[in-house]
C-alpha cells in the first residue's frame, strides 16, 4: 500500500495505492463523493479497496483538490476540478500500475465526476453506484444539512437563515458554510447549469447501479445513454444507504454485482466467492 | 509549508501518519499530535484537523496527525478498539518526539481523542507529554458508542432517559404523535440498532465504556497543564458539567495547575462551521503559545469553581 502526493498542473493531490502483491490484470480509480458523505464512508471503501488488491485488482484512491489531504480550499472543489482531477488519477495509476486494463468507480457525486471523466478518460469500464441525477434535489439536501443542524442546536425561532438565503449567497459569488467546508459558487453553477449526462461516454461499457428502493433510480437516463450508443447495463439492486454513518457496512450486493460484472468484461479474472 | 507523509511502526502494525514542519524554526521545537475521533480520519470532518495543522505549523509547531491501525489510509484491517487505539498513540508519540527531536509534545485530541490522551497521560505518568488540549472530551460512559451503531446511543434505557430528561414529558410525547412521520424515519433506525446491540452483545462497548469511565478520575490525578474546550451547544458539556464532574467533585478547580475551560459559543461537538472553527484554532493557538517559548500556559480563565492553588511551575504570567 502506498500513500503519496502526486500532481494535477499546481495542484498538489494526495492519493493511496493498493498495489496486490502478485499480477494486476485492472486497475480501479474511485472517485469519492463529495461532503460529509466523504467523511461518512471513507473508512469502509477504504477497506474494501484492501480487500480488493487481495483479489488482484489495484485500486487507486485519490483526494480531489480542497477536500481530504489535497491541496487547496474547500471552495476549490466543483465539477470541473474533480474531473480534472480525476484525469490525472487516472494518468497516475497507469504511470504507476503495469496494466492495460483501467475502470473507473464513482458512487453518488463521485459517479457524476466519474460519468464526465469518462469521456475524456475512456477507461475500459465504468462503474456508477446511485449516481445524483438531479442536481437541484442534491443541492437542496445539503443545504438542507446547514439549515437541519442549526435547528437541532438552536431554538427555532433563533435560526432565520433559510436554503433560499443560502442559494442567494451563492447566487451573489460568495461560498456558502456547509458545516463547516465551503461549498463554492462554481460548483453551484455546475449543479444548476451543467448537465453531466448529456455527454455520454460511448466507447466505454457501464454497469449502472442503483438502490430498488429509491423511485428515482436513474432508468430513464440510462436508457438514455442506451440510445445514444453506450453499453450500459442497469440494475435496480436491494441495498443500504452507504454513505450514511448507520450502518457502517460496506453495499455488499452492489460490490459482488460489480465485481461479477468487471469479471464478464474479461477486466479480472473470475473472483472465487466474489465479494 | 513542507509536509512528510511517514510510516510508524506501532506493534506489527504500519501506521500512515502526516507531519507538518513549522513555517519557521523557532528555539524550542514543539511539537503537537493530533488523537482524531471516532470519524477516524486524519484529516476530519470539514478537514478540521487538516485546518488545524496547518495552522499550528504556521504558529511554528510541529504536527503529527496519523491513522490508526488497519484503518483508512493505514495498511491492514483491524476492527479497532480502545485498546489498539492506546497502543498506536503509544507507538506514535515517541516516534514524534525522537525523529523530529522536539522539545516539547503537547497531545491534542477530539472526543475519544482526549480521552485517550487522558489515558495515554496516566500510563506514561506523565513522562513524554508536556500538555493536552482536549476538545468535547468524551468522559461520560453514557456517551460512548461504536461504529456498528452509527456512533448512536444504541441502548434503549439511556434513550427514555435522554428523551425525558428535564420533564415536559406530555409535551414531548405530543410532539412525537403530532410528527410521527418525522419520527419515523430516526425510529426504524434506532430499532435497527437497538436490534444490533441486544440480539449480537458488543463486548468492546463495555469494555469502551469502563475505560471512558476512568477519564474524569484520570483528569484529576494528572498534573500536565491541560487546556478542555467544548462547544456550547454540545451535549457533551453538560454531561460533563452534570455527570462526570457536578459541582467539581474531581477538584479540578483546586489542583495546583487547574485546568483551563473554554467554551466556543454556539459550539457543536466538532465544530462544524467556519466561525467555530476558527474559534477553536484560536484557543488553541492562543494556549500553546507559551509552550514555544518553553512556558506552561497562563492560568487565567482557570476551571470555574474554587480558587486554585500557587503553582510552581513557571507559567507565561
Amino acid at each position: 500500500m502506498e500513500n503519496f502526493y502526486f500532481n494535477n498542473n499546481d495542484q498538489r493531490l494526495f492519493g493511496v495505492l493498493h498495489r496486490p502483491a502478485g499480477t494486476v490484470r485492472t486497475g480501479l480509480v474511485l472517485c469519492l463523493p463529495y461532503g460529509e458523505e466523504l467523511t461518512r464512508s471513507y473508512a469502509r471503501f477504504a477497506r474494501w479497496s484492501k480487500q480488493l488488491a487481495e483479489d488482484g485488482i489495484a485500486v487507486l484512491r485519490f483526494h480531489y483538490r480542497g477536500t481530504g489531504e489535497s491541496s487547496g480550499p474547500s471552495s476549490a472543489f466543483d465539477l470541473h476540478a474533480a474531473c480534472s482531477d480525476t484525469l490525472a488519477a487516472v494518468q497516475c495509476l497507469r504511470d504507476r500500475v503495469q496494466t492495460d486494463q483501467i475502470a473507473l468507480l464513482g458512487f453518488r457525486f463521485g459517479a457524476t465526476v466519474a460519468a464526465r471523466a469518462a469521456v475524456q478518460a475512456r477507461p475500459n469500464a465504468l462503474l456508477l453506484w446511485v449516481p445524483i441525477l438531479n442536481s437541484a434535489t442534491y443541492l437542496r439536501e445539503i443545504l438542507r444539512l446547514r439549515i437541519t443542524k442549526e435547528l437541532i442546536h438552536q431554538r427555532r425561532d433563533k435560526v432565520t437563515i433559510t436554503s433560499r438565503d443560502l442559494v442567494q449567497q451563492l447566487k451573489a459569488g460568495k461560498a456558502v458554510d456547509l458545516l463547516g467546508h465551503d461549498l463554492s459558487p462554481a460548483l453551484y453553477r455546475h449543479l444548476r447549469e451543467t448537465n453531466p449526462w448529456e455527454r455520454p461516454p460511448t466507447d466505454t461499457p457501464v454497469l449502472w447501479l442503483a438502490r430498488s428502493q429509491d423511485p428515482l433510480s436513474g432508468q430513464e437516463q440510462a436508457a438514455a445513454w442506451r440510445r445514444a450508443g453506450v453499453s450500459v447495463d442497469f440494475r435496480a439492486v436491494s441495498e443500504i444507504i452507504f454513505w450514511e454513518e448507520f450502518p457502517p457496512d460496506l453495499p455488499a450486493r452492489f460490490a459482488s454485482e460489480s465485481l461479477a460484472w468487471l469479471a464478464a468484461q474479461k477486466a479480472v479474472p473470475t473472483l472465487a466467492g466474489g465479494r | 509549508m513542507k509536509t512528510d507523509l511517514v510510516t510508524i511502526p506501532s506493534g506489527s502494525w504500519q501506521l500512515h501518519g502526516v507531519v507538518h514542519h513549522p513555517r519557521e524554526n523557532s528555539a524550542r521545537r514543539a511539537g503537537v499530535l493530533i488523537l482524531q475521533e471516532s470519524h477516524n480520519t486524519k484529516f476530519g470532518t470539514h478537514r478540521v484537523f487538516l485546518q488545524l495543522a496547518q495552522a499550528l505549523s504556521q504558529a511554528g509547531f510541529y504536527v503529527l496527525r496519523f491513522d490508526n491501525r488497519g484503518t483508512c489510509d493505514s495498511p491492514g484491517v483491524c476492527d479497532l478498539t480502545f485498546v489498539d487505539r492506546l497502543a498506536d498513540a503509544r507507538a506514535v508519540l515517541p516516534f514524534f518526539r525522537e525523529r523530529y527531536q522536539l522539545d516539547t509534545v503537547v497531545l491534542w485530541g477530539l472526543c475519544i481523542g482526549g480521552a485517550l490522551a487522558v489515558h495515554l497521560s496516566q500510563e506514561l505518568g506523565g513522562k513524554g507529554i508536556d500538555g493536552m488540549v482536549l476538545c468535547s472530551i468524551l468522559a461520560d460512559p453514557s456517551d460512548a458508542s461504536l461504529p456498528q451503531f452509527g456512533y448512536s446511543k444504541p441502548d434503549i434505557s439511556h434513550f427514555v432517559r435522554e428523551s425525558f430528561r428535564r420533564g415536559a414529558w406530555l409535551r414531548k410525547l405530543n410532539r412525537v404523535v403530532r410528527n410521527f412521520s418525522v419520527y419515523h424515519k430516526n425510529l426504524t433506525k434506532m430499532g435497527a440498532i437497538w436490534m444490533r446491540r441486544y440480539l449480537s452483545p458488543e463486548p468492546e462497548l463495555d469494555r469502551l465504556r469502563r475505560a471512558v469511565r476512568q477519564v474524569g478520575p484520570l483528569l484529576a490525578h494528572q498534573e500536565l497543564p491541560c487546556l478542555l474546550i467544548f462547544g456550547e451547544k454540545d451535549t457533551y458539556l453538560s454531561h460533563f458539567l452534570e455527570t462526570v464532574n457536578p459541582n467539581d467533585h474531581l477538584g479540578l478547580a483546586r489542583k495546583h495547575f487547574p485546568p483551563r475551560m473554554e467554551i466556543v459559543p454556539d459550539g457543536d461537538h466538532t465544530f462544524a462551521s467556519r466561525e467555530q472553527t476558527a474559534e477553536l484554532l484560536r484557543l488553541t493557538l492562543d494556549w500553546l503559545e507559551p509552550f514555544q517559548r518553553g512556558l506552561a500556559p497562563s492560568r487565567a480563565n482557570p476551571y470555574p469553581g474554587v480558587e486554585h492553588g500557587i503553582s510552581l511551575a513557571p507559567t507565561a504570567d
